[in-house]
């Protein structure tokens, strides 16, 4: 079990800490002395960790709390401290894309899948072939999006118009995502204001209440125009917000002021900003202020209810009679513009920007100082819908014969997606039959059509879909000029509510429609029963970091990514473990230096191959000559061959002997310890070695490795390692109940 | 095929860069993997980089080398 610090109270009140040490550091049994009554006997303590039968196969209990602690390092894709898989094990980069993601013990059957996502932009698509999509790059007829749809767009994505003052501006989905537009749509602030205070009531003024006084503009720290306050001490020392009528409930309101606190103060530290009704969302209510400089203090939150606005109050804290503290540019914002995209820009190369010069008819990008966003990941999106339904018209009139959107209707009948506002077909809406608001296709012939990467059954409200992803391939389509409604139809006047993606093409593409809804999916968090295109199912997947769970630390990284072990091979998670495949496949644990006179290492392997007399590493941490251990394999037959070095001399102790190694998986483990070390293979003694040292020596490396010998090249393993643990004390008598638990998990003997 | 430098910090550089452009998550989250290949020391005192993958211009690919000297390393006794 792992060592335990505890705090115990006295009984004068006082605490004291105790720790209990990692029993696994005194494993066995052990006899101590005691003296009882002047009179010396011995008590005898067995720690020994006990063998467990009773787990069920594959599924050991945690072996780090449950069985044995205090391991320097431990790695695993099971969890070894909770049954319920919580920890993070891995962290995983996919090869399609490079992204990276942690997984936790529990979610380890989900890295395949993961691996597998179709990473692949839309545009960048390919046709596919017998061999996989290697066919031509698949082109769209018009491709709307607030995200780059292929690698090598880099352009504009959309035009934006603020509502505050009239300014347009372009931006790049990056300039979208990092919230550069949202910061310029809100740079014109329209509600709020900033005040130096004055002797009246008004609003955004602070004034006076009772217990202190006040005076305009002092000049302090370099400053003229403060309002000064001194403290009378006590409670009731406080100043009022006159009153703010004009902010808007549950929108974020931005609160600063700048504070001088001299050094000359009794106790007077600082402010609170009391604020009832207050959410904070960033800053901090209380603050302590620097004496002797101007610091400016802000505090960010909603408020439900603002009518009680004139308690609003600042508080100076810890303040004594005579105390003083100064203040100015109290400031108080709310972001409440809008933005309206002008242009949303095609990205296929074919220049059909859909465009609303007029600015009613414009749909919002922000909203409230908000950017618009929708979807499980939250991305970026475009409101079309409001009590004026608005619209982009596209006037190069793009064919729509296959459309890929993600977006959400709102409740009203008759919401249009797309539509040729000459004859109105092809038109894409909802349908107010039986006032369900389903799906309807005017003008696409009987189209195929995709709900979420489902067959839609016709009839289902599209509104209790919520944000979802629509797909359609049709026998025929004919070209649009409008993306939302044609206000002359009348009661066809509503325009889709959330449109946040829009890709036509004017061929039929039902064989690659996976293919993009799977890209589509991942994106905006839209879980698709498909999941994965046939084109994209075989990629690998690379380690990253193995993390360790000895609660050391002690991750087993690699930021190369051509040395990386795998984890999913083409894709398909890897049975038997992480695959280090005997060429340049290594991690590397920073900052773990073996300095032990013992050491207990343990290991899943499930080699490809064994070479005879051809040393190969699993782990290893040796200083040449100098201190450290390994456990590796090969260095004689094809024997299990772990060495080490002590601090007595320059010779090596390497384990000889025993049976040799094959392909099956196999546990593998050695116990150094001074006169009577032994190697051990599927829970039995394989050989021993009867070297003796006195101490441990010093390592000048700075971190251990796996898979490979940082001393000398070509030592790499080839083979899975499915768990590794080292402990750097002598687990001999616990060394049944660890490789009991281990061979239950992994049914290996 | 290999790019040699005089400084390790220019192949870095290098390495750098192209894991920039292959948009590792070390350049894009702050945390991860950060390149596709790393130098190694030569035994001249010089530092090869791999660039067997790499997008190489014009004059990186009139430089490159199919080998070099790999030093000697202090290496386990055993």
């Amino acid at each position: 079990m792992p060592s335990k610090t505890i705090t115990v109270t006295n009984g004068d009140g006082s605490t004291k800490t105790i720790t209990i040490p990692d029993r696994s550091r005194f494993a066995g049994t052990r006899t101590m002395s005691r003296v009882t009554g002047g009179v010396a006997d011995n008590i005898t303590v067995d720690r020994t960790a006990q063998v467990v039968t009773s787990d069920r196969k594959g599924e050991s209990r945690p072996l780090l709390t449950k069985v044995v602690g205090g391991a320097s390092a431990a790695y695993s894709l099971r969890d070894l401290n909770d049954r319920a898989g919580n920890n993070k094990v891995v962290r995983v980069r996919r090869a399609s894309d490079n992204h990276e993601k942690d997984f936790r013990a529990k979610e380890v059957k989900d890295i395949a899948t993961w691996v597998n996502t179709q990473a692949v932009l839309p545009l960048d698509i390919q046709e596919l072939e017998s061999d996989g999509r290697t066919g031509d790059v698949i082109s769209a007829a018009a491709a709307y999006s607030l995200r780059n749809l292929s690698s090598t767009y880099t352009g504009n994505v959309v035009v934006v118009r603020r509502s505050s003052d009239d300014a347009e501006e372009l931006f790049t989905a990056a300039e979208v995502a990092d919230g550069t537009l949202t910061t310029w749509v809100n740079a014109v602030e329209t509600v709020g204001a900033e005040s130096n205070f004055s002797s009246t009531i008004s609003p955004y003024n602070l004034y006076q209440a009772d217990g202190s006084t006040a005076s305009l503009n002092e000049t302090i720290g370099g400053e003229t125009g403060a309002l000064k306050i001194t403290s009378q001490g006590g409670s009731s020392h406080l100043r009022y917000l006159g009153s703010i009528t004009n902010l808007s409930v549950n929108t974020t309101i931005k609160i600063s002021i700048k504070v001088y606190i001299p050094s000359s103060n009794t106790s007077l530290d600082g402010l609170t900003f009391s604020l009832p009704n207050f959410t904070v969302t960033s800053g901090q209510r209380a603050n302590t202020i620097p004496t002797d400089t101007w610091t400016t203090v802000t505090v960010e939150g909603t408020s439900s209810d603002l009518s009680p606005s004139n308690s609003w109050r600042i508080y100076p804290r810890n303040r004594s009679a005579g105390d003083v503290i100064y203040l100015k540019n109290y400031r108080i914002t709310q972001d409440i513009a809008d933005g309206y995209v002008v242009i949303w820009y095609d990205q296929s190369g074919n220049g059909n920007h859909a465009t609303q010069t007029t600015n009613a008819s414009q749909p919002k990008i922000v909203d409230g100082g908000s950017l618009v966003t929708r979807g499980e990941n939250s991305k970026p999106s475009i409101l079309f819908g409001g009590a004026v339904d608005n619209r982009l018209d596209v006037v190069g009139r793009p064919i729509a014969k296959s459309v890929f959107s993600a977006l959400q209707a709102s409740n009203t009948n008759f919401e249009t997606l797309i539509c040729d506002t000459n004859d109105n077909t092809p038109r894409l809406t909802t349908n107010n039959n039986a006032n369900n608001r389903a799906y309807k296709f005017e003008g696409f012939g009987t189209p195929s059509v995709n709900v979420d990467g489902v067959t839609y059954n016709g009839t289902s409200n599209v509104s209790s879909l919520g944000f979802h992803l629509l797909g359609m391939t049709s026998g025929s389509g004919s070209s649009i000029n409008r993306i939302g409604a044609n206000p002359s139809t009348g009661s066809t006047g509503n325009s889709f509510n959330y449109v946040s993606e829009l890709i036509l093409y004017a061929s039929d593409q039902s064989d690659n429609r996976t293919a993009f809804e799977a890209n589509i999916g991942e994106t905006y968090g839209i879980d698709l029963p498909s999941g994965v295109d046939t084109g994209y199912d075989q990629v690998d997947g690379f380690v990253e970091t193995w993390y360790d769970q000895s609660g050391n630390g002690n991750d087993a990284t690699q930021s190369v990514a051509g040395s990386q072990p795998k984890i999913v091979d083409a894709g398909v998670l890897v049975s038997g473990g992480i695959y280090f495949d005997g060429s340049p496949s290594a991690m590397d644990i920073d900052g773990l230096v073996l300095e032990s006179t013992e050491y207990y290492m343990t290991a899943v392997i499930h080699l490809d191959a064994v070479p005879s007399n051809s040393l190969k590493t699993i782990f290893d941490c040796t200083d040449a000559v100098n201190a450290g251990a390994s456990l590796a394999y090969a260095n004689t037959s094809s024997q299990l061959t772990p060495f080490m070095f002590d601090g007595d001399d320059t010779s090596v102790n390497v384990f000889g002997g025993g049976a040799n190694l094959t392909t099956s998986k196999t546990l593998v483990g050695c116990q150094f310890k001074s006169g009577a070390s032994e190697s051990y293979i599927n829970g039995g003694i394989n050989s021993t070695l009867s070297n003796t040292w006195t101490s441990a020596g010093t390592n000048t490396f700075t971190k251990s490795t796996i898979g490979y010998d940082q001393s000398t090249p070509g030592r790499n393993m080839d083979g899975k390692l499915a768990e590794l643990i080292v402990y750097e004390s002598d687990q001999s008598a616990n060394r049944a109940a660890i490789e009991a638990n281990i061979n239950n998990q992994y049914d290996i003997y | 095929m290999y790019l040699i430098y005089t400084t390790e910090q220019d192949a870095c550089e290098r390495a750098d860069e192209e894991g920039k452009d292959i948009g590792y998550t070390y350049w894009t989250e702050g945390r991860g993997t950060r390149w596709l290949t790393k130098p190694v020391p030569t035994a001249d005192g010089k530092w090869a980089l791999d660039v067997s993958e790499y997008e190489l211009d014009e004059v990186e690919e009139a430089t490159v080398v199919d080998s070099y000297l790999i030093p000697d390393n202090i290496e386990d006794i055993i």
